[in-house]
C-alpha cells in the first residue's frame, strides 16, 4: 500500500532546498561512524592476521568462540568461558541497574513533591556530580575502598577490625562506583513519570481501604512503570560495555566484556575476534534500547 | 500524601534523602580533603594541611617557577613530571576544536531535520543518535581499526574527529530540541516583511536558537575534556590527553600529586557545565509564550 502511495505522488526531486545544511553532519556520520562501525562488523567476519590485523578470508570462527563452539580443526571443545564473560557482565549490570531503582525512587518521588525552584535545585544537584570525570569518580572510590583507604582506616581507627576488609578488586565495588556513577540516569527519568502521576489515584486506593503496599504495588508502580523501564536500561546499557570500572576495581577473575574488548585489540591483537565481541556487545545494548522504545509507544497507546 | 500518619514514612523518606546526597558528594568533598592532606607516603592517613600537591602540578605545568615558588618544601624535592603540561594544552585543544566543530555541524543538522521534508527524515533522525548511545569503547576502537586500517596517523586531529562525531549528534539533540519549542511564526512574519532567508536567519532564528547552540557548546567541552576511553584508543602516543594521562598515573601507581589534577579537572567541569545550567535555567517571565 505504501508503494503505491509513493508512486502515486507527484514527482518531486530527493533534493529539497535546504537540504544542504545537513550535508557537513551526514559526511561525518558516514565517514567517521557508519564506516568505522561497518568496517568492525566485516572484520568479525575475517581471519586474523599473524601481527594484528586481519587476512581477506571469511571466518565465522570469532562467533563460535564466542558461543562457546568446539572447533576440530583448532582441536578446541566446547567451552563457554566468553559466554562466561557476557553474563557475569550482565548480571553485574543488571544488580547495578536495581540497585540505582532502589536508592533513586524514594529520592526521585521526594523531589518530584517539592515545590518548582527546589525541584529544580535538587535536579541540579543530582545532575552536577555527573559531570565530574568519569576516572576521577571512580579513583574516588579506588581512595575509599583500599586495603589503606577511608573506610579500612575508619574501622580499624574505631577498633572494629584487625586486617583490612577487601573491597576493591571485587565485583560489589564495581557496581558500587557505576551506582554512584550513573545515579542521574536513573532519577530523571523516574522524576518524570513521578512528577506527571496524579495524586488522586493514590488517596482514591486509600479511600478504597488499600493499605500503603497494595496502593504502590497495584497504582504507584504502574504509574511509574515508564520511567522505571526507561532508568534501568539507561543505567543498565552504559553499565554492560563499561570499561573504566571494571579496569580500575574489578578483580582479575571477573573480567568483563569492556575490558575483554580492549584487551582483544591491545595486547591479543585479535582484531576479528575482538570485532566479533564489539559486534555481540552493541548488538545487546541496541536491542535493550529497542524493547525500552517499544515499551514507550506501546505504554502511549494503550494510555 | 496522608497527613494523619506522615510521621514513620516520611521520616524514613527524608532520612533515605539525607543519605542519597550524602552518597552523591562524599566522595568528591573527600577527594577534595585529602588533595590537602600532607602525607607522601599514606595518602589516606591524614597528617595536616598542605599546598604542596597543588604547588607541584601548578609546577609542571609550568604554570610557577619551580626554583623560586616551590623553595623550602620538603614534599617538593620529588621528581618532575613532564608530561602533565602536554596533556593539559592537548586537552583543552581538542576539547575547543572537536567542541567547536561539533555546535556548526550539529546545529546546521538539526535546521536541517527540522526545517525540510525528505524521504527517510525521520530514519536519520533515530540513526542520530547511535553514536551517542553506542558503548563508548566500541566506538573507540572502531574509530581506532578505521584510522589504522586507513594509515591514518594517530593524534590529536584523530581525537578531534572522533569527538566531533558523537558531539555533533549530541549538539543537534539539544538544539533540535529547542527548534521543536519554537514559534515560526515569527520568521514567517521577518519574511513576510520582506526579510530574505540569511536576514531572516541571522536576525530571529539565530538569537532564539543561541540559549541551546551556547549551552550544546559547553556542554560539548565537558564531555570532550572528560573523555577517557575513546582518546584512549584514538590518541596515539603523541596526544596524550588529561584523562588519558590521568588513567596512566592511576594504573602505575597512587601518588598525592593525582589528587590534586583529580580536583582541578572536576572544579574545570564543573564551572563550565555551571555556566550552561545558567544559562538553560527556568526563567520567571517567558517572553516567548
Amino acid at each position: 500500500m505504501d508503494l503505491v502511495r509513493v508512486l502515486a505522488r507527484p514527482h518531486r526531486p530527493f533534493l529539497r532546498p535546504g537540504m544542504g545544511k545537513l550535508f557537513p553532519g551526514f559526511v561525518l556520520f558516514v565517514l567517521l561512524f557508519l564506516a568505522p562501525v561497518g568496517i568492525v562488523v566485516v572484520y568479525s567476519l575475517l581471519t586474523r592476521g599473524t601481527y594484528g590485523g586481519v587476512v581477506w578470508r571469511v571466518d565465522l570462527d570469532s562467533y563460535a568462540r564466542i558461543f562457546g563452539l568446539p572447533n576440530e580443526d583448532m582441536l578446541r571443545e566446547w567451552d563457554f568461558v566468553y559466554l562466561g564473560i557476557f553474563a557475569k557482565s550482565a548480571g553485574i549490570a543488571a544488580a547495578t541497574a536495581f540497585a540505582t531503582l532502589l536508592a533513586g525512587f524514594p529520592a526521585a518521588w521526594y523531589i518530584a513533591r517539592q515545590p518548582d525552584r527546589r525541584k529544580f535545585l535538587l535536579l541540579t544537584l543530582v545532575t552536577l556530580p555527573f559531570f565530574a570525570n568519569a576516572l576521577v569518580r571512580v579513583y574516588a572510590w579506588m581512595l575509599i575502598l583500599r586495603a589503606d583507604g577511608l573506610v579500612n582506616n575508619i574501622l580499624s581507627g574505631l577498633g572494629l577490625i584487625d586486617a583490612p576488609l577487601q573491597m576493591i578488586y571485587t565485583p560489589g565495588a564495581v557496581v558500587i562506583s557505576m551506582v554512584y556513577q550513573y545515579l542521574p540516569f536513573m532519577v530523571l527519568p523516574l522524576f518524570a513519570s513521578i512528577e506527571k502521576m496524579d495524586l488522586r489515584l493514590i488517596e482514591a486506593s486509600r479511600d478504597l481501604g488499600a493499605g500503603g503496599a497494595v496502593t504502590f504495588r497495584r497504582v504507584v508502580l504502574p504509574l511509574a512503570m515508564p520511567g522505571v523501564v526507561a532508568g534501568l536500561v539507561l543505567v543498565f546499557v552504559p553499565s554492560f560495555g563499561n570499561f573504566i570500572a571494571p579496569t580500575l576495581i574489578g578483580g582479575s577473575k571477573d573480567l568483563q566484556v569492556g575490558p575483554l574488548l580492549a584487551q582483544a585489540f591491545l595486547s591479543a591483537r585479535d582484531w576479528p575476534f575482538g570485532s566479533a565481541v564489539a559486534t555481540v556487545l552493541s548488538s545487546l545494548v541496541l536491542l535493550c534500547l529497542f524493547a525500552m522504545a517499544r515499551s514507550e509507544t506501546r505504554g502511549k497507546e494503550t494510555a | 500524601m496522608s497527613r494523619r500518619r506522615a510521621s514513620l514514612p516520611s521520616v524514613a523518606l527524608g532520612a533515605h534523602v539525607w543519605g542519597f546526597f550524602l552518597f552523591l558528594y562524599l566522595p568528591i568533598v573527600m577527594l577534595v580533603v585529602y588533595s590537602f592532606n600532607d602525607n607522601a607516603v599514606s595518602m589516606m592517613t591524614w597528617n595536616g594541611f598542605t599546598f604542596d600537591w597543588y604547588l607541584r602540578v601548578l609546577a609542571n605545568l609550568g604554570l610557577i617557577d619551580r626554583a623560586r615558588d616551590l623553595a623550602g618544601s620538603d614534599n617538593l624535592q620529588l621528581y618532575s613530571d613532564p608530561n602533565l603540561g602536554p596533556a593539559a594544552v592537548n586537552s583543552l585543544i581538542i576539547a575547543l576544536s572537536s567542541a567547536g566543530l561539533a555546535t556548526v555541524v550539529g546545529t546546521m543538522t538539526a535546521l536541517g531535520l527540522a526545517r525540510c521534508r525528505f524521504p527517510g527524515r525521520v530514519a536519520y533522525r533515530v540513526a542520530l543518535f547511535l553514536p551517542i548511545v553506542i558503548p563508548d569503547i566500541v566506538l573507540g576502537i572502531a574509530l581506532l581499526v578505521f584510522l589504522a586500517t586507513l594509515g591514518f596517523p594517530l593524534g590529536r586531529v584523530s581525537v578531534i574527529l572522533s569527538h566531533t562525531v558523537f558531539l555533533a549528534s549530541y549538539v543537534a539533540v539539544v538544539v533540535g530540541a529547542r527548534l521543536a519549542g519554537m514559534n515560526t511564526q515569527l520568521e514567517e512574519a521577518s519574511a513576510d516583511l520582506g526579510a530574505g532567508p540569511w536576514t531572516t536567519f541571522r536576525r530571529v532564528t539565530l538569537p532564539q536558537l543561541m540559549p541551546g547552540i551556547v549551552g550544546g557548546f559547553l556542554l560539548s567541552v565537558v564531555i570532550s575534556f572528560d573523555d577517557l576511553v575513546i582518546a584512549y584508543f584514538t590518541c596515539g602516543v603523541g596526544a596524550t590527553t588529561l584523562p588519558v594521562y590521568l588513567f596512566g598515573a592511576i594504573k602505575r601507581n597512587v601518588s598525592p600529586e593525582i589528587n590534586a589534577v583529580s580536583v582541578l579537572m572536576i572544579l574545570t567541569s564543573m564551572l563550565v557545565v555551571g555556566a550552561a545550567l545558567w544559562l538553560r535555567r527556568p526563567r520567571q517571565h517567558k517572553t516567548e509564550a
